[in-house]
């Protein structure tokens, strides 16, 4: 009696469970069946194997141009977000600043801040400044959107180093910022990668931000390319991209998140100081 | 070659205060040992010194000099640290290095040796770029690629190996150090520190270890890796917190050793926090005992052994500690005195005593203090009362536990309903858990106190 019970249990969580994972993973074996696909989308029909939709996708200008103008956007977003919040990071973690508490209370709402309310003051700033239309203008609003989380996350990676290592550092006369360039920053090398990673891979799946300030398709990076891409053509045979090439491109697009992951996991163990915080 | 004066010394954290009116002398060449329960202040006071705290009212004077409000690295003090603190991403000759460096070079060496290191690198890189594309355009393919994975492989080996790194740093600045001045007195004391890193190296036996990293070592080698780079640059002062207690119990006491050794050697003034009443007794010239923040007695270790200055004092230095009875002193019918404890148990106190001491405390809370060597464990009380206060008194007791070591025996016994003595006993002891003890008190040695304000009578 008891076992059919705990059968039965067992069975209702399963099947809940399946159910979520069919509904999550349907969009991932169509997306890299129709990009190895010769005959368009099939879902159902036939399928014949070919790398045809991949070789276009490179020789699309307009395609590798918005991979290369996500690259570049990210690229800038990561290099900012690291330095600025490893700085302040250090700033509050170590040199204790005046008003400290309410400066990391205000990053704490920052953090829970939605963007969609402060949409039209940014798009109004950023039109002012001439940021529309540029490279800076998306890494710039990117970063600031980032800063928050990853000031919290590099002040976890610092409060672990030992707090003897910069009373050695102020015994041997370092000032304090020789102290997180020689002695800090190389004792969380791996947390640095991570980090730059981390706000790379945001910054490379980042879509809003580039949609509210960018209009020319030259500049537009892949996420907004492929919400172009299915704005104007649609996912029929009739348009100008086939949907066996949009696949193509997505899965070269979400190439990066999934090696990022991977390399973070690896560059986190090289610390002398484990930060779990981050491994998780 | 300094001494230091701490006057009237408060430190605050928060509401809690750590150091209370704190007033100290250290002399030249002293080695002093403060020594005191955790929490007790002795960690505060160090860093006060180092000044990575500021005290929140008195003064620090180092050699004469005010210092309350110089900053750590004017103060030219060196530190140690119970965890060592090591930095772990450098090697050990970079770690000493450290120390020194920025206190032999000048800003200017420092540009032109950056300067200098950038256009070398400048050079390599672009001397690697020309081979690299003589490679790509006079070879057939394959090999063009297998040339140039060796030629970057190479590059990548020769740089991450630090002597070859070094190697070429040296012949490339000794070519450029002939048009520069700054460079060339920037590599005179780089030869310097070389030479003091040598030295340092070679007193304490760490020769071989130079180019190991911290996580490399084991925790003495850390520990004299440590010492190494504290005494690198001859600081006027040397404060140590703590460093033995990582260690294990026997390289503990060769470490003790070498501290000793060190300091009698270098002559340098030293301040030395511990808990360990072991070490402050071999190690100090000097003992300050430290108790919620103030100072409990200061004085020689055998003043402080042997005149503890009141009931603290005397718990916390010595191994096993004092035995301490609660009682009362009182007159005896035939007019000689004696200690009652524990619900009217006797000890007869010699006549020699009565004189100076007893008359204030009589009928007062007292407390008796005797060290367990200065109580003689027999078995057979000699008649008592054969030369009253001629011989020495005795407490009757009963044997409850023994600790043998070997060369002593410490003999635990129940000497009334509630109090407890421990006598030791040369060699091995003779007495059985529940055997009858008679331990003979030698009065010279023995101390009374104060019940309420603690302090010695």
């Amino acid at each position: 009696m008891a076992n059919t019970r705990k059968l039965c249990k067992t069975a209702i969580k399963y099947s809940f469970l399946l159910t979520f994972i069919i509904v999550f993973s349907i969009p991932l074996p169509w997306l890299v069946i129709t990009a190895f696909n010769s005959l368009g989308q099939t879902f159902y029909g036939s399928f014949a194997f070919t790398l045809d939709n991949f070789s276009a996708v490179f020789q699309e200008y307009r395609l590798m141009n918005s991979l290369l103008n996500s690259l570049i956007i990210s690229t800038m977003a990561a290099a900012l977000t690291t330095c600025i919040s490893l700085m302040s990071a250090y700033s509050i973690a170590r040199l204790n600043p005046p008003k400290k508490n309410s400066y990391l209370r205000l990053l704490a709402f920052c953090l829970f801040l939605p963007f969609s309310t402060v949409m039209i003051p940014i798009y109004a700033i950023a039109s002012f400044l001439r940021l529309t239309n540029t490279y800076s203008g998306p890494a710039i609003i990117i970063c600031a959107f980032e800063l928050p989380f990853f000031i919290w996350l590099s002040k976890a990676v610092i409060e672990r180093l030992p707090n003897e290592l910069e009373d050695m550092c102020q015994l041997d006369g370092i000032s304090s910022l020789q102290t997180l360039v020689r002695i800090v920053v190389p004792n969380i090398r791996g947390a640095i990668t991570a980090i730059f990673l981390l706000s790379f891979a945001s910054a490379w799946n980042e879509l809003t931000i580039p949609f509210l300030l960018t209009t020319s398709p030259d500049k537009y990076p892949a996420s907004l390319f492929i919400l172009y891409f299915i704005r104007e053509n649609g996912l029929s045979r009739q348009a100008t991209y086939s949907p066996g090439l949009f696949a193509a491109f997505s899965l070269i697009y979400v190439l990066p998140s999934i090696l990022i992951y991977i390399v973070t996991k690896v560059f986190l163990r090289k610390d002398p100081y484990k930060s779990s915080v981050i491994l998780g | 070659m300094a001494d230091i004066r701490l006057l009237n010394i408060n430190k605050f954290f928060s509401d809690v205060q750590a150091l209370k009116d704190l007033t100290l002398q250290v002399s030249d060449e002293q080695f002093l040992v403060v020594v005191g329960p955790s929490g007790s202040g002795k960690t505060t006071l160090l860093r006060i010194l180092a000044g990575l705290e500021t005290p929140s009212s008195g003064d620090v004077f180092i050699d004469d000099e005010r210092v309350t409000d110089v900053p750590t690295a004017n103060r030219d003090v060196a530190m140690v640290f119970q965890s060592y603190s090591l930095y772990p991403h450098l090697n050990i000759h970079d770690n000493l290095a450290l120390a020194l460096e920025n206190r032999t070079f000048t800003e200017n060496e420092r540009d032109v040796h950056y300067a200098t290191k950038g256009l070398q690198y400048c050079l390599l890189a672009s001397f690697l770029i020309l081979l690299s594309a003589f490679i790509s355009f006079s070879l057939s393919s394959w090999l063009r690629l297998l040339g140039l994975i060796l030629l970057w492989l190479f590059f990548f080996a020769t740089i991450s190996s630090s002597r070859i790194r070094r190697g070429i740093e040296k012949r490339f600045f000794s070519l450029v150090g002939k048009h520069s001045g700054t460079l060339r007195s920037y590599m005179r004391k780089e030869q310097e520190i070389e030479e003091k890193i040598r030295s340092t190296a070679q007193l304490l036996r760490l020769e071989a270890l130079l180019e190991r990293k911290p996580d490399q070592l084991s925790g003495g080698q850390r520990q004299r890796v440590a010492l190494g780079r504290a005494i690198i640059r001859k600081p006027k002062v040397f404060l140590l917190d703590e460093p033995l207690s990582n260690l294990d119990a026997k390289l503990r006491s060769s470490m003790r050793t070498e501290i000793a050794r060190l300091q009698r050697k270098l002559k340098i003034t030293t301040v030395y926090v511990t808990h360990d009443q072991t070490e402050a007794m071999t190690l100090g010239h000097r003992i300050v005992i430290l108790n919620n923040g103030r100072i409990e007695q200061n004085g020689s270790p055998r003043e402080v052994y042997d005149e503890p200055s009141n009931v603290f004092v005397a718990s916390f230095i010595g191994n096993p500690p004092m035995n301490l009875i609660e009682g009362m002193l009182e007159i005896n019918e035939d007019q000689s005195a004696v200690f009652v404890y524990d619900d009217n148990r006797k000890i007869r106190l010699p006549k020699s005593m009565n004189a100076v001491r007893i008359p204030d405390h009589l009928r007062k809370g007292v407390v008796f203090g005797i060290r367990p060597e200065h109580l003689k464990a027999v078995k057979v009380a000699k008649s008592e009362n054969s030369a009253r206060g001629m011989m020495p008194s005795v407490i009757k007791g009963v044997v409850d536990h023994v600790e043998s070591l070997g060369n002593i025996a410490y003999i635990h016994s129940n000497i009334g309903e509630h109090t407890k003595i421990v006598v030791s006993a040369e060699g091995y002891s003779q007495f059985d858990i529940g055997d009858q003890l008679f331990a003979e008190i030698s009065f010279d040695k023995a101390h009374f106190f104060d019940l309420k304000t603690g302090l010695r009578i």
